[in-house]
């Protein structure tokens, strides 16, 4: 039996080299290509988007409300909402395309 | 070129610059998973394969001041472990891709010495003894503190002596 030291050097002397090291770079170049952004990561991203623009959203309520009112009175298209059922319609809409852009990131049809 | 160089030209110009650190480092993740995984070479491609696949995906957080070579290493080692963890679900089929695909006996020696030490006992004795990395940079690549690393070392040494 070999002693100890007899098989570090040994192995320290041995070389390893794949049997087609430019094959498996091709492959893992092609792979490295591919990926694609995790759903979590796409989702996350998007609702963190639509979050700080809700907050900015928020944040002008004040004259954004007068601006629907004056809307309101001038157009009479849609008298039926108040400014802020018309916000919460506006987030919803929001989430929505959050979800859409998501998919969409996910599925390659937009990209990052 | 130098690593640094070709981390920062793979961030701001093309993906396609990441080739070359797969063709500079390629045989030795390669070599790393040999030892590991005790001359599996699919499971040391695969192995090598996954690490680099990480690297990449990761490579936003590497610290430049860092050495390229052991952030690499440290990544290996994760996968390493994750990829022997997914193999542990079937091994009636590890035995099968062991007894295909391990290279010829003349470098049994080290495979048979490894045979018996644990997942983080085989690495860290591989990269003390084969690469000659220091307790401090294996403590920096494994996360294992450095107390707890001359243990691993201690209990790796003792089964290793009950073979000799």
């Amino acid at each position: 039996m070999n002693s100890f030291e007899q098989i570090i050097e040994n192995e320290k002397n041995t070389r390893y080299a794949m049997d087609d090291k430019s094959n498996f770079a091709n492959l893992t170049l092609a792979r490295m290509l591919a990926q694609k952004p995790s759903v979590l990561e796409t989702y996350f991203k998007f609702a963190l988007l639509y979050l700080l623009l809700a907050v900015a959203l928020i944040s002008a309520m004040p004259y954004f409300n007068n601006q629907l009112a004056h809307l309101e009175t001038m157009l009479l298209l849609i008298p039926q909402f108040s400014p802020q059922s018309l916000f919460y319609v506006m987030i919803t809409v929001l989430l929505l395309n959050s979800c859409l852009g998501g998919f969409m990131l996910k599925h390659k049809i937009l990209s990052t | 070129m130098d690593d640094k160089e070709i981390v920062r030209r793979t961030l701001t110009q093309s993906r396609h610059h990441y080739r070359l650190i797969i063709e500079k480092y390629g045989d030795f993740l390669y070599g790393l998973g040999m030892r590991l995984t005790r001359g599996d070479k699919y499971l040391a491609e695969d192995i090598s394969q996954e690490a680099f696949l990480r690297s990449y995906k990761y490579l936003h957080n590497f610290d430049s001041s860092q050495n390229f070579k052991k952030w690499l290493v440290g990544i290996f080692y994760n996968s390493f472990k994750d990829a022997i963890r997914k193999n542990r679900h079937d091994e009636a089929l590890d035995e099968n891709m062991v007894s295909q695909t391990t290279i010829e006996p003349s470098y049994a020696s080290f495979f048979d010495l490894i045979k018996y030490l644990t997942d983080d006992e085989k690495i860290v004795f591989t990269l003390k003894y084969i690469y000659e990395y220091s307790n401090s940079e294996i403590s920096e690549i494994t996360n294992i503190k450095e107390r707890q690393l001359k243990e691993v070392i201690k209990n790796g040494k003792g089964k290793i002596s009950e073979q000799l």
